[in-house]
């Protein structure tokens, strides 16, 4: 008697938190909270408001107390916020500058990173 | 003012006391006595054994010991130990050691031999009293670090591993022929304050510039490193630029143009990062932003922004070594560390996953991560020295790294599309090696007073204040905001198979091309002028070789030296251009 080899589908994977939309989308609505009650709180107690100390005769080093001087409320949110979509459409104009195919420096020798590499396969 | 006891300092009498260069060279050399495929938990156990040993030989090392040698006239230290190379002396011990686990289930002796090598000739540097000392490991640590980018093995790394080695060790000749300039004008070879005064402390600055990856001398970082092996890269990522930045440290401390330098390398990386592919490149450009920092506080060279710049350097260790130790589990999983092939790895990596993300939240500066504590100190001494602008620069620079490396990295290798790939977490020994270094992340974030102790300079910064985490968490918070903006609206560039050309474009395409040109030019110059060239070259060639000529007039040991410097130069540069053709 021979047994017939299996040939099916592997069994179908459970699905995970972040495969339902509706949970990602639960996450982002989540983070906007927080990032809205973070601001929110900088109403309540403005940077700068806690007592810089005296340690020893020497004055203890306060980044934000100095900066404090620098901003309004949610001044430096909104700075994170605008330097990040700043910077991915300067990239994106750089790119248009200097991309090119991954064979450009080696047109014989498809040059890649790491394409040669087995999984699991340490090259040592 | 210097403080003088090291925390970390134990008297074990006269037992070690050793330069811990020579503990590491020996393991190096015990690897190699005991090649062969029998001998692998005999090298296994050297490769943990040696940084271990060079530990408790550190702990018995002392401010003011030193081990001094006689070379013709002049004396050379090997071992110089102040706060300032014990600190870097103990982050390297650290790092080999975490290195040396990650890597333990290597088998090539070449890798391990090289990697302690490397790891003892950058203990050297750091100890090293005296330029010609710091010449000799300088040059060692080019060459053994070499052949980790060989073995990675790919079909860009042999060339890569040679065009790093040429930029390195072209560094190692101006290192070298600084020295001799300085040894004229000063008659002595002491490593200490160099200055931008004289040719000798632009030499010196510029070696010292490539290894620290200043701007248009970066490119052997993002060239290089990203075709080393998993593990190759790792150990790359921890000594080299380190080394750099101790010895500007030590020498050009308080020189303002490494303000803008730094500013510089903190900016212009993250736009190269955020069109990245090679995740691991794009951990390269973040190391070369985070470099900036220490670069602007060594220039800034008030007490608080010294131990702000050689903090940073101590946390970027861990890590930029753990960002690196994850995306080697996944390159040594799945094959790849593209971008645009990854995805979905939490399914079947969510050990590395977590551990990326704790790297990811170090060099993004979060509350309770190590970048926290230390890069705000290079921050705010900016703001005391009056650096309102460069303050703005580097802000700017803090909400693009957490764009790029906080996000970027753990968002496209563990969760944006899924991929399809299944696979499983690293080996033990990896696992374990990153778990060592996310804990050291989190503790030195969480308690400064350890890593502040071990500080040069004394100088009392609290890093936990309401406004600074505020600050710090809103600039966070909203950056991600925008990136999770930018992906919903599409307006992310999405990761595309592809390379984007930097400075290497000039000596890896421009310089063959243009060289080919001139060589043609010349040879049709030669070929159809050929009497002519003689008739012009004659007198010249008479000039310079006839008997008094300039080539054969009797030159000082030291120009002859120099000369010699600048011809190896010279040939090095023809080969870089004909190489890379």
């Amino acid at each position: 008697m021979t047994t017939e080899p299996e040939t099916g589908e592997p069994p179908p994977e459970p699905p995970r938190f972040l495969d339902k939309p509706g949970n990602v989308k639960g996450v982002l609505w989540g983070f906007l909270g927080a990032c809205i009650a973070i601001v929110g709180y900088e109403i309540y107690r403005p940077l700068g408001s806690s007592v810089t100390l005296e340690d020893g005769g020497e004055a203890v080093h306060h980044l934000a107390e100095r900066a404090a001087s620098l901003e309004f409320v949610g001044s430096f949110a909104l700075y994170g916020f605008v330097s990040c979509v700043a910077l991915v459409i300067m990239g994106k104009g750089l790119r248009r500058l200097t991309m090119r195919s991954e064979d450009f420096y080696d047109p014989d020798d498809a040059k890649t990173s790491d394409g040669d590499q087995k999984p699991g396969d340490e090259a040592t | 003012m210097v403080r003088e006891a090291f925390p970390l300092a134990i008297e074990w009498g006269t037992i070690l006391g050793l330069p811990p260069a020579l503990i590491f060279f020996t393991g190096a050399l015990l690897i190699a006595l005991v090649r062969g495929r029998y001998h692998v938990g005999a090298r296994q156990t050297i490769m943990i054994l040696t940084p271990l040993v060079g530990l408790w030989n550190l702990t018995s090392l002392g401010p003011g010991e030193s081990w001094t040698y006689a070379v013709f006239d002049m004396d050379l230290s090997l071992l110089r130990v102040d706060r300032l190379s014990l600190l870097f002396g103990l982050l390297f011990h650290v790092g080999a050691l975490l290195g040396v686990i990650y890597a333990l289930k290597v088998k090539d002796s070449v890798q391990q031999v090289a990697a302690l090598t490397y790891a003892g000739s950058a203990l050297g540097a750091v100890f090293a009293g005296d330029f010609l000392t710091l010449f000799f490991f300088w040059e060692a640590m080019a060459v053994s670090s070499a052949f980790l980018v060989w073995a990675g093995g790919g079909p860009g790394a042999a060339g890569a591993g040679t065009r790093y080695l040429v930029i390195h060790v072209a560094s190692g000749l101006l290192l070298l022929a600084g020295a001799l300039v300085h040894l004229t004008k000063t008659g002595g070879l002491s490593f200490d304050y160099v200055g931008l005064t004289g040719l000798q402390g632009w030499l010196i600055f510029l070696a010292f510039g490539i290894k620290a990856g200043f701007p248009f001398l970066h490119n052997w970082i993002t060239d290089a490193y990203p075709e080393s092996s998993p593990t190759g890269t790792v150990f790359l990522s921890m000594f080299t630029t380190k080394v750099a930045i101790y010895a500007l440290a030590r020498g050009f401390p308080g020189i303002e143009l490494l303000i803008y330098i730094g500013a510089l390398m903190t900016i212009f990386p993250i736009f190269y990062a955020v069109i990245e592919n090679d995740l691991r490149r794009v951990l390269n450009y973040s190391m070369i932003n985070q470099i900036g920092f220490m670069v602007v506080g060594i220039g800034i060279g008030t007490e608080l922004a010294l131990n702000g710049a050689v903090a940073h350097a101590f946390n970027e260790v861990l890590f930029k070594g753990l960002l690196f130790m994850t995306m080697g589990a996944v390159l040594f999983r799945t094959g790849t560390v593209k971008g645009s092939e990854l995805g979905g790895l939490y399914k079947t990596m969510p050990k590395t996953a977590i551990l990326c993300m704790v790297g990811a939240a170090s060099i993004s500066a979060f509350p309770l991560f190590s970048g926290f504590v230390s890069k705000a100190m290079v921050m705010a001494a900016l703001l005391e020295d009056g650096h309102t602008w460069i303050w703005f620069a580097l802000l700017f620079a803090s909400a693009g790294v957490f764009h790029h490396a906080g996000i970027k990295i753990p968002f496209f290798a563990f969760f944006a599309h899924d991929s399809g790939i299944r696979t499983t977490e690293p080996p033990g020994t990896m696992m374990l090696a990153m778990v060592l270094a996310a804990a050291g992340c989190i503790f030195l974030g969480s308690y400064p007073a350890f890593l502040y102790s071990l500080l040069p300079w004394t100088v009392e910064y609290t890093p936990y204040t309401y406004s600074h985490v505020m600050l710090q968490t809103q600039l966070l918070m909203f950056s991600a905001l925008a990136f999770i903006w930018l992906k919903l609206s599409g307006i992310y560039p999405p990761e595309l198979k592809s390379v984007n050309i930097d400075v290497e474009w000039l000596y890896r395409w421009a310089g063959p091309r243009a060289a080919k040109v001139a060589m043609g030019n010349i040879l049709f110059l030669v070929t159809n002028f050929g009497e002519a060239m003689r008739e012009i070259t004659a007198p010249v060639i008479d000039r310079f070789l006839k008997p008094n000529g300039t080539l054969a007039r009797i030159l000082p040991t030291g120009a002859t030296i120099l000369w010699t410097a600048a011809i190896l130069a010279g040939f090095l540069v023809l080969y870089l251009v004909r190489g890379a053709g």
